[in-house]
């Protein structure tokens, strides 16, 4: 039987999945409209997409250095889905994006989505370049000396790095400042947040890396679901935080 | 057909890796996730073989092709070649293992640590570069907070007043803190939530 640990994870995953899928419903039902806080980094995103078919100059996706099947799988998901999101509207541009990996699932992976992208865009498939993804890489330091060749060799018009990344992110974003690439990055990693922040102008911070989906997708109801179940939770967290906090101060005082 | 074949696949393995980490005591279910995660490691192994190749593969038309800056790419086929011979020398003679790991200790280690001391420089280049160009209030509260760390972490004796370390233990132990885990909340929040969207099928990031 699971130890009472297991078993409240069990319960919080049970109740997070549960609001999810009942706000998703509910989205869905009403076509629910919600109005979104400004990001700057994802409302320039759309401009640099069309800077990059106007120019026919190519697009960099860094996906992070993590891994499909690892800890830090979601983290490269959002990399990969912001690759996704972008690349139906460069589908329509001479050039496929180019996007850079540091592990042979995420490497796939991206491979596999970007390809089904350009042979559902009606036209897209014949532009479709096998080689615009690339595992540059099998460690953190050695993607970014990779990225960053790719970054002087490709001279994209814009740089887009979401995913796990850590300080190896620096060369990477100095590689894309030198070929003036106008630039958007973000890590889920925790120690690597100041990097983004004072390594391009529209860094993303924190979770805000996680919204990207409800940013830039059209069909959105699922990932303003996911949102409004982060907001809930969060409020639960902070209002558990609060209330412990006085509880245990009381106890302190009186007990 | 294929993408529901996808979605299956996707859900029933989701499902059986997560029902087998919350409960350990079902035999059958233990060993089925722990095959299915064997698999996964399989999988891994031969994808970073299809990324080595397609690395090689992407370098190799450079430098037939003389693109720009080929001669990196010469050298990275040269290094392939290289570490694979010494590879598979050592596993032909055992005792000359110590090849790969001189080339790992003296090659690769020193490569990559050369690569991270620049971090220092490029952190301050693109400190300076914010200041110029990004001159709001959340610049300079950067700015004022790195340089009381910096002086407050001074080791040599400096005539440095008491009030930078007390200045710099605070900053440390309360907003810093605070700050880590307020993000470390929000990232655990958003991760759960990534993986349920895919869990239930809202999510998709894979072909058909």
């Amino acid at each position: 039987m699971p130890e009472l640990i297991d078993l409240i994870g069990l319960v919080v995953l049970l109740l997070i999945g549960g609001l999810l899928i009942g706000l998703q419903m509910r989205n869905q039902r009403n076509r629910t409209q919600v109005a979104f806080r400004p990001i700057a980094a994802y409302s320039k995103l759309r401009g640099y997409l069309s800077e990059g078919i106007e120019t026919g100059r190519r697009v960099h996706f860094g996906i992070g250095t993590g891994s499909v099947g690892a800890e830090d799988t979601s983290a490269t998901l959002v990399g990969i889905q912001t690759m996704q999101a972008a690349a139906t509207t460069l589908a329509t541009a001479e050039k496929t994006p180019i996007v850079t990996a540091a592990d042979g699932t995420s490497f796939l992976l991206a491979q596999d989505v970007l390809r089904t992208v350009y042979q559902q865009v009606p036209g897209a498939a014949d532009r479709y370049d096998a080689d615009a993804v690339q595992m540059v890489g099998v460690s953190p330091w050695s993607y970014a000396a990779g990225a960053s060749m790719v970054m002087h060799g490709e001279k994209p018009i814009a740089s887009v790095t979401l995913g796990d990344y850590g300080d190896e992110l620096l060369p990477v974003l100095e590689a894309g400042d030198r070929v003036e690439a106008r630039q958007l990055a973000g890590t889920t990693n925790n120690t690597g947040q100041a990097v983004p922040y004072v390594g391009v102008d529209d860094a993303v911070i924190g979770e805000e890396v996680y919204a990207v989906g409800a940013y830039l997708t059209p069909e959105r109801s699922a990932y303003v679901a996911s949102l409004q179940t982060q907001d809930i939770m969060r409020l639960l967290i902070v209002g558990s935080l609060i209330i412990g906090s006085i509880v245990l101060t009381v106890l302190d005082i009186f007990g | 057909m294929n993408y529901q074949l996808s979605l299956t696949v996707a859900i029933s393995f989701g499902l059986i890796v997560l029902l087998g980490y919350f409960f350990p005591g079902f035999d059958a279910l233990t060993l089925l996730r722990a095959e299915v995660l064997r698999w996964a490691a399989i999988l891994s192994a031969v994808a970073l073989l299809v990324g080595v190749i397609s690395l090689l593969k992407v370098h190799f038309s450079r430098f037939m092709d003389q693109k720009q800056e080929w001669g990196y790419s010469l050298v990275l086929v040269l290094a392939f070649l290289v570490t694979f011979g010494a590879g598979m020398f050592s596993l032909i003679f055992p005792p000359a293992e110590t090849l790969v790991n001189f080339m790992f200790k003296y090659v690769q280690v020193p490569v990559e640590t050369t690569l991270a001391a620049l971090l220092a420089v490029l952190l301050i280049v693109a400190g300076m570069r914010m200041v110029r160009y990004r001159r709001d209030w959340t610049t300079w509260l950067f700015l004022a907070i790195s340089l009381i760390l910096l002086v407050g972490m001074v080791t040599i004796e400096l005539q440095i007043p008491d009030v930078f370390p007390f200045l710099r233990d605070w900053i440390m132990t309360v907003p810093v803190v605070a700050g880590t885990r307020g993000i470390l909340i929000g990232l655990a929040l958003g991760t759960i939530i990534t993986g349920l969207r895919i869990f239930t099928g809202a999510d998709q990031p894979y072909g058909e």
